[in-house]
């Protein structure tokens, strides 16, 4: 194993290879799906217009979208597995997605198609998951300290509770609702484009800086409380903000796509075997690489059923789980990972 | 005793109003090695968190370097205060190195890139506890005695006057258990003040200065005795603390021997 001490030029290399890898796969996924769009025309200038506007109107956005999104469960993942002491959390384990979900779902219920997608669903989505961790916060929390078993619980049981309730209504709901309750649930990117960017655009890059604010005090964590505690780290403050604010970042995440499952377990694992444990390093990176996947993903999903969809969760965890297991396989052949 | 590092006066301490430590009073002086014994639950544990600053006793004071504890915010404490805790481990991959790294967090702003002089301090650190090998290794894979020697190197890259170490030796072998408090016996000739928690009557009678012995909690204050070893190790109090019976083989490497 390298000794991996995080030194400024460490920091900004991995920086700038997460950058690289990001904007490769912006392109990459972009310019395929129904349409092919030549990247070399877009560059060169001898692209029709309607190829532009299927690049930059069309598919940017929806890339930016997939990416920040991406980025943001990346970094929530590892956040939730510092926080946690677990290696198996990732950021719906604590009843977001639940919560979000059946927002969702009653909005559709409610007011069916009539009114756009972003519109109703999205504000309906960020109550449902904002309630969902008033819950799970005010049922772990003791006298200020929340305990990661309790939390944990709480967080199944507050999962559980809505998805309960979301079968409750998708039961009674309509052939049609029942469809589009099924497609939101599985999450996708058809059609975000705007608001969904612009609320993105505020959302990931402030969770993602909080985040890696206190990379160097999850490093602390992670190594075991007492120690942290030992060594300055005010725990359970830093269990409150990460908490609320991973939170808060994954319900805009879920207000947007839907719960898109896989992300948030596997970038983080997959970004530690290339960069090791350290959270400096760590947090940029995996929000690279989680930048990375979803598009990728996403343009997957429009490819292989062209000019259908796949919904997006399905491509996560298909493509997901085999390249797990992989790179879980690898890591013990080489112990320690590979460096970067 | 002016030069006391740590200085514990009538503390009581304990959790949701259970009172664990009674009316202690104690000190550890620079060049100190105190060893702590006393049964389980006696609240050996809970004095070095009170030593530490982390738990605030209900009564009495600590003060850590001539400055009460509760005037010292965390980040001070833990530039005075190096603690030894018993912790599981790490949850992912961390080389040794990283691991005394974290050693310098009180020193640095909240994000901060490790420079020439903390690299220079984490290995200094680690050929100290004659661990320098061990550099590029992952805490994980380590043998118990490296991962002591490691983790007393990240105690040492944290400074500070006062070391608290609470049971370094417990899953070590014979050796790695004399190895580590012949290190705390070196560290405390260099100058620190040094606590440890420990179960090793014997060793801790070799190794320490001093030996406090504690009696769990209800049954007054909670010292039973406090003083050289060769004053301090008898069967009295080997009774008073662990209601047991011994004999004390007194000498340069003092016998315990345990009647069943």
């Amino acid at each position: 194993m390298n000794p991996r001490p995080v030194t400024r030029a460490r920091f900004a290399r991995v920086l700038c290879l997460g950058a690289l890898l990001v904007l490769v796969a912006a392109a990459l996924a972009a310019s395929c799906g129904a349409e092919h769009v030549d990247l070399a025309g877009l560059v060169t200038g001898r692209a029709s217009a309607p190829e532009r506007q299927i690049f930059f109107d069309l598919r940017l956005p929806r890339v930016a979208v997939a990416a920040l999104v991406g980025g943001a469960l990346a970094v929530a993942g590892v956040a939730f597995q510092a926080l946690l002491r677990n290696p198996l959390a990732e950021p719906y384990l604590l009843g977001i997605s639940g919560g979000g979900s059946f927002g969702a779902v009653l909005s559709i219920v409610a007011v069916g198609g009539a009114v756009p997608a972003f519109a109703a669903r999205a504000p309906a989505a960020l109550a449902g998951c904002l309630l969902a961790l008033g819950l799970v916060y005010a049922a772990a929390s003791r006298r200020g300290a929340l305990h990661p078993a309790t939390l944990l619980l709480a967080g199944v049981a507050t999962n559980a509770f809505f998805l309960a309730a979301l079968a409750c209504v998708q039961y009674a709901a309509s052939p049609a609702e029942s469809q589009a309750i099924l497609r939101w649930v599985m999450g996708g990117f058809a059609g975000r484009t705007g608001p969904e960017l612009r609320l993105l655009l505020v959302a990931a890059p402030l969770c993602t800086l909080l985040v890696l604010r206190d990379a160097r005090r999850l490093d602390l964590l992670a190594f075991g409380e007492e120690t942290a505690r030992g060594l300055g780290v005010d725990v359970a403050a830093l269990r409150r903000r990460l908490f609320v604010g991973t939170s808060v970042l994954t319900a805009a995440c879920v207000a947007v796509a839907g719960p898109i499952g896989f992300v948030g377990l596997i970038v983080p694992h997959a970004a530690r075997a290339f960069v090791g444990g350290g959270h400096r390093v760590l947090v940029p990176a995996a929000f690279c690489a989680g930048a990375a996947f979803l598009p990728l993903a996403d343009a997957l999903a429009r490819l292989v059923v062209a000019p259908e969809e796949l919904p997006v969760g399905v491509v996560t965890a298909v493509v997901g789980a085999p390249a797990f297991v992989a790179l879980l396989l690898r890591a013990r052949v080489a112990e320690g990972g590979v460096d970067a | 005793m002016p030069d006391a590092v740590l200085r514990i006066d009538g503390v009581a301490a304990g959790y949701r109003g259970r009172e664990v430590l009674a009316d202690l009073s104690l000190t550890c002086a620079a060049g100190e090695l105190l060893g702590v014994l006393g049964a389980n639950g006696c609240g050996k544990t809970t004095l070095v968190r009170v030593a530490a600053g982390l738990v605030r006793p209900t009564r009495g004071s600590v003060a850590i370097g001539g400055d009460d504890a509760r005037r010292l915010d965390r980040r001070e404490l833990a530039r005075r205060v190096a603690l030894l805790a018993q912790d599981g481990g790490p949850l992912f991959p961390i080389s040794a190195l990283e691991a005394v790294l974290l050693g310098r967090h009180p020193w640095q702003p909240a994000f901060a890139f490790e420079g020439d002089e903390d690299l220079a301090l984490a290995r200094r650190a680690l050929a100290e506890v004659g661990a320098a090998e061990l550099e590029e290794r992952d805490v994980a894979t380590l043998s118990g005695g490296e991962r002591q020697r490691v983790l007393l190197a990240r105690a040492l890259c944290q400074g500070g006057a006062l070391l608290l170490c609470d049971e370094p030796t417990s899953h070590l072998d014979l050796r790695h258990q004399a190895g580590v408090f012949r290190l705390l016996r070196q560290l405390a000739d260099g100058g620190r003040a040094v606590l440890v928690v420990t179960h090793d009557v014997e060793l801790a009678a070799q190794a320490c200065d001093r030996l406090a012995f504690l009696r769990p909690p209800g049954d007054g204050p909670a010292l039973v005795a406090l003083g050289a070893p060769a004053d301090v190790l008898t069967p009295e109090v080997l009774r008073a603390t662990y209601g047991i019976d011994a004999d004390v083989e007194r000498g340069a490497a003092p016998v315990v021997r345990r009647r069943l």
